[in-house]
């Protein structure tokens, strides 16, 4: 069972990402801020992280930041709001594997990129 | 050129002085004709008394064997032309000896080199003024006012002179007249000058001061003008700088004056100056970019600069003209405006994500939250709004990016072709639902082109969604694609309700929509078309339709083969 991260300050988004992966066969940790992320990323190794960019206090740069700094391998895909493509070249510089703006995709669709990644 | 006085000020001083030297030239000049004329009419009245005593002396009288009777003849002579103003009288005979002289020590003497003896005793009448040696007996003062005059004199009965009578007077009463005559005609000149100067005044006055004052007022625009302005020489030493660019750059006119613009500039990477003076200097054109400078008090400050080079007529560089806005304000607001945009599009697009996700969840559910077919209807309708509202608030967005002028074009080798099928099949759901009849002509023969393929999809987008929602049911539309000279050719035809005749000049204007398209109440904010000329402007293209109210409109749009410029930008459009 492949383990994702889904790291996302709107609870009822991170709850209905989780949904859906778990239908899909997938085991989910849901964290709802950069605080959290970091200290679940130091103890348990997951296979993809889904990660929210604009949160209070850290946000989803400054987690990937950190990630790189730790030398953590694990796949990252945004999943944001943010459309810019400033925002979108500055995720990508830091390591993002894939990144999609969430009001442009369906669920379908993230899972899809999500076992993209996962095969 | 540059200082505070005004240009009427200067030319009227140099209007004046050039009256002065005018008048100037005008009393040397008379001044010299008063005394020669003065003087030629006293030597020839001089000379006629003279000549006139003379007439009656004869040969005999020269008879050097009698020197008594000789002496005697001389003196009744001498008194009789003698005058207050008669200083000394000498005659000579033709070997140039003085053989009468009211001066007795130079009776006997022979003066042989003597030119003006020479020079009258062939016949002609000679004058000089004030040239006489001190070895004559005359007082010192009286060098400088002689008249000096020889005067052939012919015996009766001979044709060739036989002797000079020489004269010497005082020119003192002369000189008074020369002197009043020259102070009457000196006032005369003066007062004609000014009366002249006067006159000119009032000309120059009523014809050009009108011109002048227009100068000025250009003068006084340009220094309160809002932008800054600067003028240096063709070294970039300054010469002129107006009241905005010492609010600028924070110096005052004295401390840029004679300084170059470096002085607040400096502030970019070496390559912007290198390029910059190759532009002006080397290419003779004007410059114009966003330069960033730094004022007196070390604030940087971002500004719009245009440099143009002043040629003369021999195209060398003889000033530049610099001018500066500052565009700190701008960039802040700009700025502000697009962290408002992506901040609102942002927070529209979370709650509207978490609707659309949890109406997917609902309609793909399992068996927890199975549907019946009323309920799964009323999901679906709300989904379908919900998803018209995320296309609405990236429509929003590209407008925004599109005004802030902050979109990237990237262009690519595409098939417009291959574009505009996409599009078409993405349309297939509300084709198929309204039946309405789709035909698609692309002509083979159109090349590959360097195009943005997103900008490109939003075109042919926005062209076949409202021929779609504008056309009734059972409608046709057809896209077409074909070569035309140098450009690609679409168009967009469709049988829908058409756009009144007295709508069709508003038709691209932000948030217009026309009015039978409100009256039938489709959805729409009036974006579209707004955005499409928009796009089909910036790469180079144009766009056009023509439409009949009730048959239906064709959109008509060309792009170059040359193809889309790239433009480098911070946002992409969605």
């Amino acid at each position: 069972m492949k383990k994702i991260l889904i790291v996302e300050d709107e609870k009822p988004l991170a709850r209905v990402m989780s949904l859906k992966l778990n239908s899909v066969g997938y085991t989910t940790t849901t964290v709802f801020s950069g605080e959290e992320a970091l200290a679940i990323i130091s103890k348990e190794v997951f296979d993809l992280i889904i990660l929210d960019l604009i949160m209070p206090k850290i946000d989803g740069f400054s987690i990937l930041a950190h990630l790189n700094t730790s030398g953590i391998k694990t796949p990252v895909i945004v999943a944001s709001n943010l459309s810019q493509n400033e925002d979108i070249e500055k995720a990508k510089k830091l390591g993002v594997v894939d990144y999609f703006v969430k009001s442009d995709v369906t669920l379908v669709e993230m899972v899809n990129k999500v076992k993209q990644y996962l095969q | 050129m540059f200082n505070r006085f005004s240009l009427f000020t200067k030319f009227l001083i140099l209007a004046s002085t050039l009256f002065a030297i005018l008048a100037t030239v005008l009393i040397l000049t008379s001044n010299f004709i008063i005394k020669s004329s003065f003087i030629n009419r006293s030597k020839s009245a001089v000379a006629s008394a003279v000549s006139f005593e003379a007439k009656d002396l004869q040969a005999e009288d020269f008879s050097l064997t009698d020197p008594e009777h000789t002496k005697e003849v001389f003196n009744s002579f001498y008194e009789r032309v003698k005058t207050a103003e008669l200083l000394r009288i000498k005659v000579w005979d033709y070997s140039a000896k003085v053989i009468f002289s009211d001066d007795e020590s130079i009776v006997g003497k022979r003066f042989p080199d003597n030119d003006e003896f020479k020079e009258a005793l062939k016949g002609e009448l000679v004058t000089e003024i004030g040239q006489k040696t001190k070895s004559e007996n005359i007082s010192e003062q009286d060098y400088e006012r002689l008249l000096e005059v020889y005067i052939p004199i012919t015996f009766k009965g001979e044709n060739i002179p036989s002797g000079v009578i020489e004269a010497y007077f005082k020119l003192d009463n002369v000189n008074e007249r020369i002197r009043e005559t020259r102070i009457i005609l000196s006032a005369a000149i003066v007062t004609f000058t000014m009366v002249s100067f006067g006159l000119f005044f009032m000309v120059f006055r009523l014809i050009i001061y009108k011109q002048i004052e227009k100068i000025n007022l250009q003068a006084v625009a340009l220094d309160n003008a809002s932008d800054h302005v600067i003028i240096t020489d063709s070294d970039g030493v300054i010469l002129y700088v107006n009241e905005a660019a010492e609010r600028l750059t924070g110096y005052s006119r004295s401390e840029m004056i004679g300084n170059r613009p470096s002085l607040w500039g400096k502030q970019m990477p070496k390559e912007f100056y290198e390029k910059m003076w190759r532009t002006i200097k080397t290419d003779k054109k004007a410059f114009e970019g966003q330069i960033t400078n730094r004022r007196k008090n070390g604030e940087e400050y971002a500004a719009e600069t245009k440099i143009s080079p002043v040629l003369d007529k021999n195209n060398n560089i003889t000033f530049f003209v610099g001018i500066e806005r500052d565009i700190t304000k701008e960039k802040e607001i700009d700025r502000a405006k697009t962290e408002f945009v992506s901040l609102v599009s942002h927070q529209l697009s979370t709650p509207l994500t978490t609707i659309n996700w949890y109406l997917e969840m609902l309609l793909s559910g399992g068996e927890k939250t199975k549907l019946n077919n009323d309920q799964k209807e009323y999901v679906e309708e709300a989904s379908l709004a919900s998803k018209r509202m995320v296309g609405l608030v990236n429509a929003l967005l590209n407008v925004s990016r599109i005004e802030m002028g902050t979109f990237i074009v990237e262009p690519k080798l595409i098939n417009i072709a291959e574009i505009l099928k996409t599009v078409v099949s993405e349309f297939e759901h509300q084709i198929n639902e309204k039946k309405l009849e789709v035909t698609q002509e692309y002509d083979p023969a159109v090349p590959n082109i360097t195009a943005d393929p997103k900008h490109l999809g939003i075109v042919a987008q926005n062209l076949l969604e409202n021929a779609i929602n504008y056309t009734p049911s059972g409608g046709k539309i057809k896209v077409s694609l074909k070569g035309r000279g140098s450009d690609i050719l679409i168009a967009v035809e469709d049988t829908g309700i058409g756009i009144p005749k007295i709508q069709q000049p508003k038709i691209f204007i932000k948030m217009f929509r026309a009015d039978n398209v409100r009256a039938k109440q489709v959805n729409g904010i009036g974006l579209g078309l707004y955005m499409t000329k928009s796009i089909v402007d910036h790469s180079g293209g144009k766009i056009w339709f023509e439409s009949e109210e009730g048959k239906g409109t064709t959109f008509y749009i060309t792009i170059p083969i040359s193809g889309m410029k790239a433009k480098e930008g911070t946002k992409s459009l969605t």
